[in-house]
């Protein structure tokens, strides 16, 4: 179906005229000043509530009784016909099994649960005549959104990144197939280069990312949605995870779980199918010419749950539950029905029914291909009987073809899944750990009485061990985000993936020192040394190799000091565990990990989630939110003088190479202590032409951003400062030029 | 000044600016807080410097047990006070008290990154909120 999709289905008359004739753009914002004053309020007032802006109105209207500005409606209407963007509803099943998409458009009742599709009364009254639908998702097509981002010079300069990096990097690797010295962007990952090196993607295609989570928008479950957005590689690492150059793609309203996933992403993958195959055309305001634009769906993000729905995969307990689809076979318990993917077999599994296969080499893992992903699944649908059906599924860990299967231009499956940095090794890795050191239910084996020699963050311990990380909190500087809190109360109470982050792999080694047991606590020191490589923004290829040795050291070791092959213990080899063998792999094929990591998902989600105003009904809301969001990314990238981006504070003073010194200044001269004055000698007697420079007094500044957008303060502004809660900033890593 | 090289401690980095080019540098690493930054004017044009007092060099012994993860220094006051050029500050850094001795000394402090720094820059719509 995703296959047999065209854009002239999927558009009216008028939209397609525009869809496929973009029109060059003039860059000056629309001449009429009330127009522009009336669509400035409507993107400043976002997250505020349209009485905000009918106020502004009115206020305007009183001042000046010659500009009239629009309604709120008529506004939103303008800024959507102004932006080209579309969006689409659709119907769905009360209950969330399915949309009422491709195969199931024609149905009045869902075939899962027999539910209507259509209001029952108003059906009743109307005798038949008036159907309103009981529930909508929404979808936003991609196309009009990516047009707006070639429509001015400066976004489509953005968008031209990626062809530029790229012609770098082909220059730097010349014509020898060595991989790079330094990975510090997706385009330096095996998997995109290849792509160019074959001529799959050229100079104006867009290359997309499609990634979906879960949301809880309030704090009751009734507030559940699902919604997914695309991820333009085409623009620069710093710009492209900033919500302004994010396209929505859908929102799928709850509480209930979709049941067929595929329903739902229909519409919009319909959409990206049709312009791969029929192109997608732009004016391209950079070089001010037409061209067509090829689609090219790189990877697609998810979080476990909706990962295995996507990829036809039997989830992660299966025998073979890697979400990477690599084919490692797990163990299983005696009477168990969960594998784990033990490399080692447990004592006693000789004769194991399913488990007895012999130790597996952690240097001969198995590694995801197109080839194997294809055999597996012929053979799956090719099942003549329900129990041969089973068993197959059983042996090959996938149990239908995939939605993406139908799309023409993807990297091969299984290859577009990737992995997620923010789900398993943060949040499911901290839980396991975290579950041994305390000795949680989670990990307890059948003998209750064994001692754990690893489960020390128990009673008193654990207490000082809390209070010591929350004491730790003030001594990290406010651009390391949100601090750890007091992890004995609160780790088991909505901990979220930012504070793990910080917790364990930013403070870990400091604050466990001492309460680990040596062997336990010299093991976990590599898995940070590993996991800090993987999280850095460039990553050289020495320390790629330095953390994969790491890594599969950590995961060997793991087995034989926490299990210690025994068949009690096997199911603490959760998937997050095997998924560290794949990190670095997946590095030197994808780039820095963080890049394509639901990280972005969740700070999209935060942000729409803080527009919301009505929660008595949360999804309309969230829908018409972001739409409202659409509609500006898409005018912002057209006239980007329509939001301003900050300049540099009053008073700071420019230093060049991204450095700014800021206020507070002194006002007047500081005399230097005689120490100070010493410092300054020694240093301006070694320094080219500083004969004449004042050695005993000086102004002070008090702050200092870097290229790393961080602002560094100082001791002489931070003592000031009395509140016991306060952050410290002063505190630098410094490199000197080598002597 | 107590410096350490970081080819020998596997602290090797890549500096970024912010266009997206790259410029590594090789030198000296060291952690220092910082007193204040001043301005002085030379023929060609201002320079900014700043007073900063240096931390001890990372004890060898824990920085090499602990696959180069744990970094404890020492916090030496006014001994080590010293000027930089302002442009060899790297990044901000998190120096937390260490609550043991090490060689029978107090005043011990550890070293915290930022993780994957300068990737997901902190956004301007979102510091509004």
């Amino acid at each position: 179906m995703v296959k047999e999709a065209t854009l002239k289905s999927q558009f009216d008359a008028e939209e397609l005229a525009e869809l496929l004739e973009p029109q060059e753009h003039t860059s000056t914002p629309p001449d009429d000043p009330s127009l522009k004053l009336s669509l400035l309020n409507y993107i400043s007032f976002m997250g505020c509530s349209q009485h905000a802006y009918e106020a502004a109105r009115k206020n305007t209207r009183q001042c000046y009784p010659d500009i009239e500005l629009l309604s709120y409606y008529r506004v939103a209407r303008q800024a959507r016909l102004l932006s080209g963007v579309i969006t689409w509803e659709h119907h769905m099943c009360f209950k969330g099994c399915l949309g009422f998409t491709g195969p199931f458009a024609d149905l009045e009742q869902c075939p899962d649960c027999g539910q209507s599709r259509y209001e029952e009364k108003d059906l009743e009254d109307s005798d038949g005549e008036r159907k309103v639908p009981r529930k909508v998702f929404t979808t936003f097509p991609p196309g009009p959104q990516i047009q707006a981002k070639w429509k001015h010079l400066d976004t489509a300069e953005d968008m031209f990144y990626r062809w530029k990096k790229t012609e770098d990097l082909r220059r730097e690797r010349g014509q020898s197939d060595d991989p790079l010295n330094i990975y510090d962007d997706i385009l330096c990952g095996k998997a995109y280069l290849d792509l160019v090196d074959d001529g799959s993607i050229t100079e104006y295609d867009t290359v997309l990312m499609l990634s979906i989570d879960g949301a809880q928008l309030h704090e009751h479950k009734e507030s559940n949605c699902w919604i997914y957005i695309w991820i333009l590689v085409d623009i620069g690492p710093d710009k492209r995870y900033k919500i302004r150059n994010i396209l929505p793609g859908g929102i799928i309203p709850g509480p209930y779980a979709p049941k067929d996933l595929d329903s739902f992403l229909f519409p919009g993958l319909a959409h990206v199918s049709a312009l791969q195959r029929e192109g997608l055309h732009i004016w391209d305001a950079y070089h001010r010419r037409r061209a067509i634009s090829l689609l090219y769906l790189f990877l697609v993000l998810a979080d476990a749950v909706a990962m295995a729905q996507l990829s036809g995969s039997v989830g992660h307990h299966g025998r073979k539950g890697c979400r990477l689809l690599c084919g490692l076979l797990g163990r299983n318990k005696i009477h168990g029905a969960h594998y784990y993917p033990a490399l080692l077999r447990p004592n006693g599994f000789e004769t194991h029914r399913t488990s007895s296969h012999p130790d597996i080499d952690i240097n001969s893992l198995p590694i995801p291909t197109p080839q194997g992903y294809k055999t597996d699944l012929f053979h799956i649908i090719s099942s003549r009987t329900e129990t041969e059906y089973k068993r197959r599924r059983f042996n090959a860990g996938i149990g239908k073809p995939s939605i993406f299967a139908g799309m023409s231009r993807i990297l091969p499956l299984p290859t577009c899944f990737a992995g997620d940095l923010m789900h398993q090794p943060v949040l499911n890795l901290a839980c396991l750990l975290f579950d041994l050191w305390c000795a949680r239910p989670g990990a307890r084996d059948h003998n209750r009485f064994t001692v754990w020699p690893w489960a020390v963050l128990t009673g008193d311990v654990w207490k000082r061990h809390g209070e010591f990380v929350s004491r730790v909190a003030r001594y990290l500087p406010t651009s390391f985000g949100r601090t750890p809190r007091n992890p004995q109360e609160k780790i088991s109470s909505g901990y979220k993936a930012w504070e793990f982050l910080n917790y364990i792999y930013g403070e870990g080694p400091g604050v466990f020192y001492g309460v680990l047991p040596d062997v336990y606590y010299f093991h976990f020191c590599r898995l940070v040394r590993a996991i800090r490589i993987i999280h850095q923004h460039s990553i050289s290829r020495e320390q790629l190799a330095t953390a994969h040795e790491l890594l599969l050291q950590w995961v060997l070791d793991f087995e034989i000091i926490y299990c210690d092959r025994n068949p009690d213990r096997l199911h603490f080899v959760r998937q997050c565990v095997h998924s560290l063998t794949h990190l670095a792999r997946e590095t030197h094929r994808l780039g820095p990990l963080w890049l394509s990591s639901q990280w972005t998902m969740e700070r999209v989600i935060g942000y729409l989630g803080s527009l919301l105003r009505q929660p008595s009904n949360p999804f309309r809301n969230l829908a018409a939110q972001t739409k409202r969001v659409a509609h500006t990314n898409a005018l912002v990238a057209m006239w980007p003088d329509f939001e301003r981006t900050k300049g540099d504070p009053h008073g700071s003073e420019d230093l060049g190479n991204s450095y700014l010194l800021l206020g507070p200044k002194d006002t007047s001269h500081h005399q230097l202590l005689p120490i100070e004055r010493e410092a300054l000698n020694i240093f301006f007697s070694g320094y080219p032409d500083a004969e004449d420079i004042d050695r005993q007094t000086v102004y002070r500044w008090g702050r200092l951003r870097i290229p790393t957008e961080q602002v560094a303060r100082s001791r002489w502004k931070e003592l000031e400062r009395c509140s016991d809660m306060a952050r410290t900033d002063r505190n630098v890593k410094v490199c000197t030029e080598s002597i | 000044m107590s410096r350490y090289a970081p080819s020998q401690s596997n602290l090797v980095w890549h500096v970024y600016v912010l266009n997206g080019s790259q410029i590594s540098r090789h030198g000296v690493v060291s952690f220092a807080e910082v007193h204040f930054y001043f301005i002085k004017v030379f023929g060609d044009g201002p320079r900014a410097f700043a007073l900063i007092s240096l931390y001890s060099p990372p004890n060898e012994h824990i920085l090499r047990s602990t696959s180069d993860t744990l970094v404890v220094c020492r916090h030496q006051h006014e001994r080590e006070l010293t000027v930089i050029d302002v442009k060899s500050i790297l990044s901000v850094i998190a120096m937390a008290p260490f609550p043991f001795l090490i060689d029978g000394h107090g005043n011990q402090y550890f070293m915290i990154e930022k993780m994957g720094l300068g990737v997901i820059k902190a956004d301007a719509l979102e510091d509004n909120e």
